[in-house]
C-alpha cells in the first residue's frame, strides 16, 4: 500500500506549521522524516493520523483520494500510529490493552478474547516478538511495551505505520533490536514512516529521507549522505557535529566521591558503593539506561537528596550534608535533568529565573531589598552572552523554546564561580542547533579546567563528549571505561553485562 | 493605553462578569420568592410591574445599605448619608487582613484554611492586653496589636513547622487547628483571667479606652483606624512579595517548589516563614476587629471571617489589591444585605447566595465565557489546585 | 462581544445612579401603632427555641404594633442591627439573648429617646472595672426564673420515671442553660425526699457543676443524639435537653428507641414538634412571648419602666406546659402533686435556694 500527501498546509494563527507539503510513501518502504523540534513533523503526522485537520491538501491511498477526519478513518484505510508517549493502561494485560476499544462480548456476556489471543501470538512469532499476552503492561520493559504498541497497530491491519521518535526511550541494544523489527515489517510489506532526530539510526534503516524545515520539505535526502550533510539540511546552515576534543592533561583531582550510598525514605538502597574521581579539565560521563540511579546520584552531588552516606570531596572539602545553597556556592554548577520541573520556574520571567540562586546576594539584593535594576542588567548581559532568543527579559520563561530554556539554566548555573559542572541530560529534547550550543559550552568549561560530571542516556552524546565513561546499572557503577571503548562494550554494560 | 486596558480587562473581567451574573440570578430568586410577586403571577402585565419593582427595591436597598443612604441625611449632614459606607469598610477591614493572609499563603503555594484560628488568637492576644493592662493610648493600642500579631504568628508558624519538618499537609493541619482554636477560646473565656466580672457567659471585659483604635470620622461613624492598618498591610504584602528576597522566595516556592529547591532556596524555611506571616496577618485582623469594633472578646468573635477570607482571596486572585477589592465587595454585600432585609424583607440569606454564585462563576470561567461569548477569558482555577497540591 | 459588554455595563451604571438619586421608601404605617423591632441572637428565626419564642411574642402584639426582626450571624452583627433599627425609627428595640446585652446597653445610653429590652439578661450598665452596675433608664432586662418551672418538671419526671433514672444535658454551660438543669435536679431531689425514693439524675449535679453533660454548642445534632442514646443505655427514661434546636435530636432518638420520653424547654415542644408529641412529657416554658408582649404594651401605653422583669411561676413568666398526649398516661395523683409542688414554690413554702 502506498500513501501520498499533496499540498498539505496547516496554519495555527500566524504560524505556518505545514506549508504545501508533498510526501510519498511507497509500499514496503521505510521513510524517515527528519527535522528539528518545531519543524512541523508532529503536526504532519497528526494530520495523517486524523488528529489534526489540514487547511488544505489531499491524501491518496494507492492512488485513490481518501478523507481522514479522525483516527478511526486513518485506521480504516490502514494507517496506524505509535506515539512517543505510549497510550497503554499500565495495570491491564497486554491482551486487554490490545483489544481496548475493540472489545467484543461472547454470548454469555464475558469478554471475547480467544481470537485476539491467537492473532497476537501469530503476529508475535511472525516478527520475533517475545510477548506473553497475559503479562501486565507495567511489569514490562519499555522496549517490550513499545512492541505492544506496534502489535496494537498491526492487529487492526495497519499497512502504514507511523513511528514517532520510537528509539528515544530505548537502550542501544533495544534500538538495534528495534531496527531489526522495522526491517522485518518492511519485508512483510508494511510501510513505515519513521520520525527521528537521531541521524545514525535514520541512516541505518531508512530507504528515503524527507527533511522538513520550518514547515516545508527542504530535501529528499539519500540515506548515504553523511550525518553532517543531513544535520545541515535540518538546520539550514553548515553544522560541525564531531566536536574537537583538545586533550587536557592535569592530574589535579577536583572531585573525589568515595563509598557513596543513597537510600530512599524507608532505607532501601537506591545507589550503592559509588567511587570515582574527576580531574581538572576532564569530562566523566555517567551512561546508563534511564532509572538506574543516575537521578539520585546527580541529586546527591548538590545535596538535593536526603539519606546520603559516604563522601564527596570537592577540592578536598566535604560537601555531603551541606544545604543545597551551600553546595551550589561551594563551586558546583548544576543542570538538572528536567528543565521544566527542576530547572526553571515557568511563570517567572527570564530575568527572575537567572537569579533564582543568587537573588539574595549583592548586587541583586541589599538586605532583603531587591534591586530590579541589577536584576535587569544581569539579564540583559546573560541574554547576549548565551544568545537567549526572546522578545523581552520580562517574558515568562515558559514562553521560550526548549533550547532557550536550557540556555537560561546554563547561564544561571555558570554565573557562579564554578569548579565542577554537573549536567544531567543537558540536551534531552533539544534540536540540533541547541545541542551544538550546549555541547560547545560544556567543552568550553572543560577547556577552562573545570571538572564535568555528565549524566546522559544518549550514547552518541556520551561518546562525543566524555574523556571517561562510567556505566550505571541498578544503582551501581559497573565499570569506568576509557573514551576509546566501543559502542558495543558500553551497550553491554548498560544492559548489565559485565565482561 | 490599550495595553493597560487589556490588562485590566484580563484580570478584572472575569470577577466583574461573575458579580453581574450572581446579581442577576439572585435577583430572579428574590423576585420569585416574593409573595407579592407570586400573587400576580397570572397576569403578565402586573407581574412585570411588581416583579421589576421588587427586583429594583431589593437592590436599591442593598446599594443604599452598603454605600450611601439619602434617608440618613435628613436632619443631618450629608456625611451622615455615608454611614453605610463606613459600615461596609468596618465589616471589610478584618476580612481584608484575613484575606491577605490566605492570599500570601496562596502565593507561596500553601492553602491556609487556618485563617479562622489565627484570627481567634489575634483577637485573644489583643483583647487581653487591651483589658488587662494600662498604658498611654498610642502605646497601649500598639502593644495590643502586637500581642495579637505575635500569638497568631506563632499559631500559624506552628503549621509551617509541622509541614516543613514532617510533611504534614497544611490543609488538614489548619482545619484541625481551627477546631482547637475554637474550643480554646470557649475555654479561655471561662477562666478567671478572661471572664467579665459578674458574668458567667463567655464574654471578656471591654478593652480600656486607651487600647481602642481611634474613630476616623467622629463618634457617630464606626469607621476606625483599622482600615488604615489593613490598607498598609496590603501595601506591605505587595511590597514583600514583589520587592524583597523573602517575597521572591515565597513566589518561587509557590510557583515551582522543586525548581526553587534545586536553585538552593530552602522550601522548609520558606514554608515556616509564609505561615508565620500569614498567621500574623490573620491575627492582625482579629486584633483590629476587637480593638476597633467589638471591644470585648466573645466566643464567636471570629464569626466566619476566616472562611470568607478564603473566598475573598480566591476572588481577589491572591493579589493584594484584588483581595482588598473583594473584601470590600463582601463587606458591602453583608452591610447592604442588612438594609435589604430591614427595608424590603428580602432575607439576608440572599447575600450568601450572591457570594456563593460569584465564587461559582469565578471557578468556572468556561461558563462565563459561554454566557458572554468571550473568547480569551483568563482562568484562575489553577490557583486553588496549586494550593491543594502544595 | 465588546458591544454587548459595553451595553451591559451602561445598564448597570444606570441602575446604580438611579438608586443613588431615588429613594425606595416603604409606605408609612398608621401613626398610632408602636414600631417594635427585634434583633435575634445567632441561630436564626426558626430555632424552635428562644428566637422563635421571642418573635412569637412580637407577633402577638401586632394589634398595637408594627413588628420586624433582623437575624444575626455572629455577635459582630448585633451593633449594626441595632443601629439599623434606630435609623428605621423603631420605638422599642428588643435584643434576644444575653450575648446582645452589652450592645443594647451601649445603644440605650446613646439613644435615650428609644426604648430597649433584652431577653435573658438583666441588662445592667457597669463601670470600667465592673464593680458597680446600674440599670439604664430606657433599657429593661427580661429574665426568667426557669428553675421554678424546671423544679416542677423534675418532680413530674421523677414521679413518671419507671427506671428511677432521669437525665438532662445542656448545649453549653451558660447560666441561662444551667438554671434549667438546676431546677430540674432539685425537683427530683424534692420528690425523693417527699416520697422516700432515690430517683437518680444523670447529666447534672447542682453541687458539682463541672461534671455536667454538655454538647459544647447548639448545633451539633449528632452529638446531641449520641448523648441521648447514652442516657438511655444508662437507664434514663426521661430526658430534658436544654440545648435550643438540639431538642429535635433527643426527640427523634426517643421516638426511634421508645425507651424514653422528653421534657422540652422554652416553648411548648408539642407546638414546635407536633410529630413527636407521643414522646413529649411536658415542656418547661419560658414565657418569652408574654414578657415581650407586655413590654410592647408598656411602650404603647407610655408606661415603660426599666425595672427588671423576672418571670416566675407567680406572674406566669415561667410555667410547665399541659401534658397533652400524656394527660392520660400520668397518674392523676402525680398530676395533682405536681400542681401542689408548683403552688408551694409560688408561695415560697418550697425554697429552691438549696
Amino acid at each position: 500500500m502506498s500513501l501520498e500527501l499533496r499540498g498539505v498546509t496547516k496554519t495555527f494563527g500566524s504560524l505556518v506549521a505545514n506549508d504545501n507539503i508533498n510526501l510519498k510513501v511507497d509500499d514496503g518502504e521505510i521513510h524517515a522524516i527528519l527535522g528539528e523540534n518545531g519543524a512541523g513533523k508532529s503536526t504532519l503526522m497528526n494530520i495523517v493520523y486524523g488528529l489534526v485537520q489540514p487547511d488544505s491538501g489531499e491524501f491518496l491511498v494507492d492512488g485513490n483520494p481518501v478523507t481522514i477526519h479522525q483516527p478511526a478513518d486513518a485506521l480504516a484505510v490502514g494507517i496506524g500510529m505509535v506515539h512517543q508517549h505510549f497510550m497503554l493502561i499500565p495495570v491491564f494485560s497486554v491482551l486487554e490493552n490490545i483489544i481496548l476499544g475493540h472489545e467484543q462480548s461472547t454470548k454469555i456476556g464475558s469478554l471475547e478474547s480467544s481470537a485476539a489471543r491467537e492473532k497476537i501470538l501469530k503476529l508475535a512469532s511472525e516478527f520475533g516478538f517475545h510477548i506473553d499476552p497475559d503479562a501486565i503492561v507495567e511489569n514490562l520493559s519499555v522496549g517490550v511495551q513499545q512492541r505492544v504498541e506496534i502489535l496494537k497497530a498491526l492487529m487492526y491491519d495497519a499497512k502504514i505505520l507511523i513511528l514517532d521518535e520510537p528509539t528515544a526511550v530505548l537502550t542501544p541494544q533495544e534500538t538495534d533490536e528495534f531496527i531489526e523489527i522495522m526491517k522485518k515489517l518492511r519485508a512483510s510489506g508494511t510501510a513505515i514512516i519513521f520520525i527521528s532526530h537521531k541521524l545514525r539510526e535514520v541512516k541505518a534503516v531508512a530507504d528515503k529521507i524527507t527533511v522538513i524545515r520550518q514547515g516545508k520539505v527542504v530535501a529528499i535526502a539519500d540515506p548515504k549522505s553523511t550525518q553532517e550533510e543531513l544535520a545541515s539540511l535540518m538546520v539550514g546552515r553548515p553544522v560541525n557535529l564531531t566536536e574537537k576534543k583538545t586533550i587536557h592533561h592535569d592530574n589535579a583531582v577536583v572531585v573525589k566521591v568515595s563509598e557513596l550510598n543513597i537510600a530512599d525514605e524507608v532505607g532501601r538502597p537506591l545507589v550503592s558503593n559509588i567511587n570515582f574521581e574527576i580531574h581538572k579539565g576532564e569530562i566523566l560521563a555517567i551512561a546508563g539506561v534511564q532509572g538506574n540511579g543516575q537521578t539520585e546520584l546527580a541529586n546527591a552531588m548538590v545535596n538535593l537528596h536526603k539519606n546520603v552516606h559516604g563522601s564527596i570531596l570537592l577540592d578536598g572539602q566535604e560537601i555531603v550534608g551541606l544545604s543545597v545553597n551551600k553546595s551550589l556556592h561551594s563551586g558546583i554548577a548544576y543542570v538538572p535533568e528536567s528543565r521544566e520541573l527542576d530547572g526553571l520556574i515557568g511563570k517567572f520571567s527570564i530575568a527572575e529565573n537567572l537569579i533564582l540562586d543568587t537573588h539574595h546576594e549583592q548586587p541583586f539584593a541589599k538586605g532583603i531589598f531587591m534591586s530590579n535594576k541589577a536584576v535587569e542588567e544581569e539579564a540583559q548581559k546573560k541574554v547576549v552572552e548565551f544568545d537567549i532568543r526572546t522578545q523581552s527579559i520580562d517574558a515568562p520563561v515558559s514562553s521560550l523554546s526548549g533550547g532557550n530554556k536550557q540556555k537560561v539554566v546554563l547561564a544561571r548555573e555558570l554565573s557562579r564561580p564554578v569548579r565542577l559542572v554537573v549536567a544531567c541530560q543537558p540536551t534531552r529534547g533539544l534540536d540540533v542547533g541547541a545541542i551544538e550550543f550546549v555541547h560547545k559550552r560544556i567543552l568550553e568549561e572543560r577547556e577552562a579546567g573545570r571538572a564535568v560530571l555528565l549524566f546522559s542516556t544518549e550514547l552518541d552524546e556520551v561518546m562525543t563528549l566524555a574523556d571517561r565513561i562510567a556505566v550505571m546499572y541498578k544503582g551501581e557503577i559497573l565499570s569506568i571505561v576509557d573514551a576509546s571503548a566501543t559502542r558495543e562494550q558500553i551497550g553491554l554494560l548498560m544492559a548489565g553485562v559485565k565482561s | 493605553m490599550k495595553k493597560f486596558y487589556n490588562r485590566i480587562a484580563e484580570t478584572a473581567l472575569l470577577p466583574f462578569l461573575s458579580v453581574i451574573m450572581a446579581f442577576v440570578i439572585s435577583g430572579l430568586l428574590i423576585v420569585f420568592s416574593d409573595a407579592a410577586v407570586l400573587k400576580v403571577i397570572g397576569s403578565p402585565g402586573k407581574f412585570i410591574k411588581v416583579a421589576s419593582s421588587t427586583f429594583m427595591n431589593a437592590y436599591i436597598a442593598l446599594f443604599q445599605g452598603a454605600f450611601f443612604d439619602p434617608h440618613l441625611t435628613q436632619g443631618h449632614t450629608l456625611l451622615q448619608g455615608f454611614y453605610p459606607l463606613s459600615e461596609t469598610i468596618v465589616t471589610a477591614t478584618p476580612l481584608i487582613l484575613a484575606g491577605l493572609s490566605v492570599s500570601l499563603a496562596f502565593q507561596s503555594g500553601l492553602f491556609n484554611i487556618g485563617a479562622q484560628g489565627q484570627f481567634i488568637f489575634g483577637a485573644i492576644g489583643a483583647s487581653y492586653v487591651g483589658f488587662h493592662y494600662t498604658f498611654s493610648p498610642v502605646v497601649h493600642v500598639t502593644l495590643a496589636l502586637l500581642a495579637g500579631i505575635v500569638l497568631a504568628s506563632l499559631w500559624g508558624g506552628f503549621v509551617g513547622l509541622l509541614k516543613a519538618r514532617t510533611g504534614a499537609h497544611e490543609v488538614i493541619v489548619t482545619i484541625m487547628m481551627n477546631y482547637i482554636a475554637g474550643f480554646f477560646i470557649l475555654w479561655i473565656l471561662k477562666t478567671k483571667s478572661f471572664l467579665r466580672p459578674r458574668r458567667i457567659d463567655p464574654l471578656a471585659p471591654n478593652i480600656k479606652p486607651s487600647a481602642e483604635l481611634p474613630h476616623l470620622l467622629g463618634s457617630t461613624m464606626r469607621l476606625h483606624a483599622g482600615i488604615l492598618i489593613a490598607l498598609l498591610a496590603a501595601v506591605f504584602v505587595w511590597w514583600l512579595l514583589n520587592k524583597t528576597t523573602i517575597g521572591f522566595q515565597f513566589r518561587a516556592v509557590g510557583a515551582n517548589a522543586s525548581a526553587a529547591k534545586t536553585a538552593g532556596i530552602s522550601v522548609g524555611v520558606t514554608t515556616m516563614l509564609t505561615m508565620t506571616i500569614a498567621g500574623a496577618l490573620a491575627g492582625l485582623g482579629g486584633a483590629v476587629h476587637v480593638l476597633g469594633n467589638q471591644y470585648a472578646l466573645t466566643s464567636d468573635i471570629a464569626g466566619s471571617f476566616g472562611f470568607d477570607a478564603i473566598t475573598v482571596a480566591l476572588l481577589g486572585r491572591a493579589k493584594p489589591r484584588g483581595t482588598v477589592m473583594a473584601a470590600l465587595l463582601f463587606g458591602a454585600l453583608r452591610t447592604g444585605g442588612r438594609t435589604m432585609e430591614a427595608n424590603t424583607s428580602t432575607p439576608l440569606d440572599i447575600v450568601l447566595v450572591i457570594q456563593a454564585l460569584i465564587v461559582l462563576f469565578i471557578a468556572s470561567p468556561a461558563l462565563v465565557r459561554f454566557i458572554f461569548r468571550i473568547k480569551n477569558l483568563q482562568s484562575q482555577g489553577t490557583l486553588a489546585s496549586k494550593g491543594w497540591n502544595g | 462581544m465588546k458591544k454587548s459588554f459595553t451595553f451591559k455595563s451602561i445598564a448597570i451604571l444606570s441602575v446604580i445612579s438611579a438608586s443613588l438619586i431615588g429613594i425606595a421608601s416603604a409606605p408609612m404605617s398608621q401613626a398610632a401603632k408602636v414600631k417594635a423591632c427585634m434583633v435575634l441572637d445567632t441561630g436564626g428565626i426558626d430555632d424552635h427555641s428562644f428566637n422563635a419564642g421571642s418573635w412569637a411574642g412580637m407577633q402577638s402584639a401586632t394589634s398595637i404594633a408594627d413588628v420586624q426582626y433582623l437575624p444575626s450571624t455572629s455577635s459582630a452583627d448585633f451593633q449594626p442591627n441595632i443601629k439599623k433599627f434606630i435609623d428605621l425609627k423603631c420605638q422599642l428595640i428588643v435584643g434576644v439573648g444575653f450575648s446582645i446585652s452589652s450592645a443594647i446597653v451601649a445603644a440605650g445610653k446613646a439613644n435615650p429617646g428609644v426604648k430597649f429590652a433584652v431577653v435573658d439578661d438583666s441588662a445592667m450598665d457597669c463601670n470600667a472595672d465592673y464593680s458597680v452596675c446600674n440599670a439604664v433608664a430606657n433599657v429593661k432586662g427580661l429574665t426568667f426564673g426557669t428553675d421554678q418551672a424546671a423544679f416542677q418538671a423534675g418532680y413530674l419526671a421523677a414521679g413518671y420515671s419507671k427506671s428511677g433514672i432521669v437525665a438532662t444535658y445542656g448545649g453549653a454551660p451558660y447560666p441561662t442553660v444551667t438554671i434549667f438543669m438546676d431546677g430540674f435536679a432539685k425537683g427530683v431531689a424534692y420528690y425523693n425526699s417527699a416520697k422516700h425514693k432515690s430517683v437518680k439524675v444523670l447529666g447534672w449535679d447542682p453541687k458539682n457543676p463541672s461534671s455536667g453533660t454538655f454538647v459544647g454548642d447548639f448545633a451539633n445534632m449528632n452529638k446531641a443524639g449520641q448523648i441521648s442514646s447514652n442516657f438511655e443505655q444508662q437507664g434514663a427514661d426521661v430526658i430534658m435537653p436544654v440545648a435550643g434546636g438540639l431538642e429535635a435530636a433527643t426527640l427523634s432518638q426517643s421516638l426511634k428507641s421508645g425507651k424514653s420520653v422528653v421534657v422540652g424547654v422554652d416553648t411548648d415542644a408539642v407546638a414546635s414538634y407536633p410529630q413527636y408529641s407521643s414522646v413529649i412529657l411536658t415542656t418547661v416554658q419560658k414565657g418569652l412571648g408574654a414578657a415581650i408582649k407586655s413590654v410592647i404594651f408598656d411602650v404603647a401605653l407610655n408606661r415603660f419602666n426599666n425595672k427588671a422583669y423576672v418571670g416566675t411561676l407567680s406572674n406566669n413568666g415561667v410555667s410547665i406546659a399541659p401534658l397533652h398526649d400524656f394527660a392520660s398516661k400520668v397518674s392523676s395523683r402525680l398530676q395533682l402533686d405536681t400542681k401542689i409542688v408548683g403552688s408551694g414554690v409560688r408561695s415560697g413554702k418550697i425554697s429552691l435556694s438549696n
